[in-house]
């Protein structure tokens, strides 16, 4: 949800909050006492829960992502010119939304997969600020194939690919994960910011 | 009396109005604040107020019925 509407919203709440405190003899009438519960509970609640999605929405932002000083690398990969380097090719080809790259991938396409994440976010915070991050940063689990099924099941590329369907074991492994699309040396080349050094970089036209 | 509950019930709600009002300055602070940690701020501390603030209000309103006055008892 966009800030504006949010930020109206509040803005309307404090006027009428701010009426209670400032005129409370207002709340003798039963006008008045209607107001003061919408002033001071149904305003601001409303008020918190759009806050709170505003908030859970801007935390989809790869600019969020990397606003952390230890993601800077994993941001520059996706600049990287190498067509190998599966997030550097997504972001690139827009394969993926770009202001939302981060999450695109690493949320979890499951039941509570968001809800999930977010969790994992919480912890990200106290490994940031109340911890220290373990370098090099791992992921908490292997990478899954049901977050790159998610867009590519069923796409053409993915079903008609021959090496996906040079044997129909292949496919059926590919999609119960038990063959990793990314650490079985086919699609193996990731952020590998150890590289990031030696490689060369995509600079955007403006 | 009368007079002594309404100014209790003045000062309940004025302190509600404050915690709420202070909530959502906090609230509304966090969301111009776009660091990881304005999400923390605005549950641990906006959320925090607000919700005292409702807790003051509600307990004002649920104690003033408690007292038997009719409503109209503010001068």
């Amino acid at each position: 949800m966009p800030i504006a509407p949010v930020v109206a919203v509040l803005a309307i709440t404090l006027a009428v909050a701010g009426l209670v405190v400032f005129r409370p003899g207002l709340t003798a009438a039963k006008g008045g006492k209607i107001l003061a519960f919408f002033g001071l509970f149904i305003f601001p609640a409303v008020a918190a829960m759009l806050g709170f999605e505003s908030h859970i929405e801007r935390s989809k932002q790869t600019s969020f992502c990397l606003s952390c000083h230890i993601m800077g690398p994993y941001g520059k990969s996706l600049y990287v010119d190498d067509p190998s380097y599966i997030p550097a090719a997504h972001f690139q080809n827009a394969r993926v939304p770009r202001d939302e790259a981060c999450y695109t991938c690493h949320t979890d396409y499951s039941l509570y997969g968001g809800l999930k994440s977010k969790v994992r976010g919480l912890h990200h915070l106290y490994a940031q600020y109340l911890s220290t991050p373990k370098q090099p940063i791992r992921l908490y689990h292997p990478y899954n194939n049901r977050e790159c099924l998610h867009c590519h099941l069923g796409a053409r590329s993915f079903e008609q690919g021959a090496v996906h369907t040079a044997d129909p074991q292949t496919m059926l492994d590919i999609k119960s994960n038990k063959l990793s699309c990314t650490s079985s040396g086919c699609h193996e080349n990731v952020h590998n910011i150890a590289q990031a050094n030696h490689l060369k970089y995509w600079t955007p036209q403006p | 009396m009368k007079y002594i509950q309404t100014t209790k019930m003045t000062r309940r709600l004025r302190q509600a109005g404050a915690l709420v009002i202070a909530g959502l300055l906090v609230q509304a602070a966090s969301l111009f604040w776009n660091h990881p940690l304005s999400f923390i701020l605005f549950i641990s501390l906006g959320c925090l107020l607000f919700g005292m603030g409702a807790v003051v209000y509600l307990y004002a309103i649920v104690s003033r019925s408690d007292d038997g006055l009719p409503d109209e008892s503010v001068p």
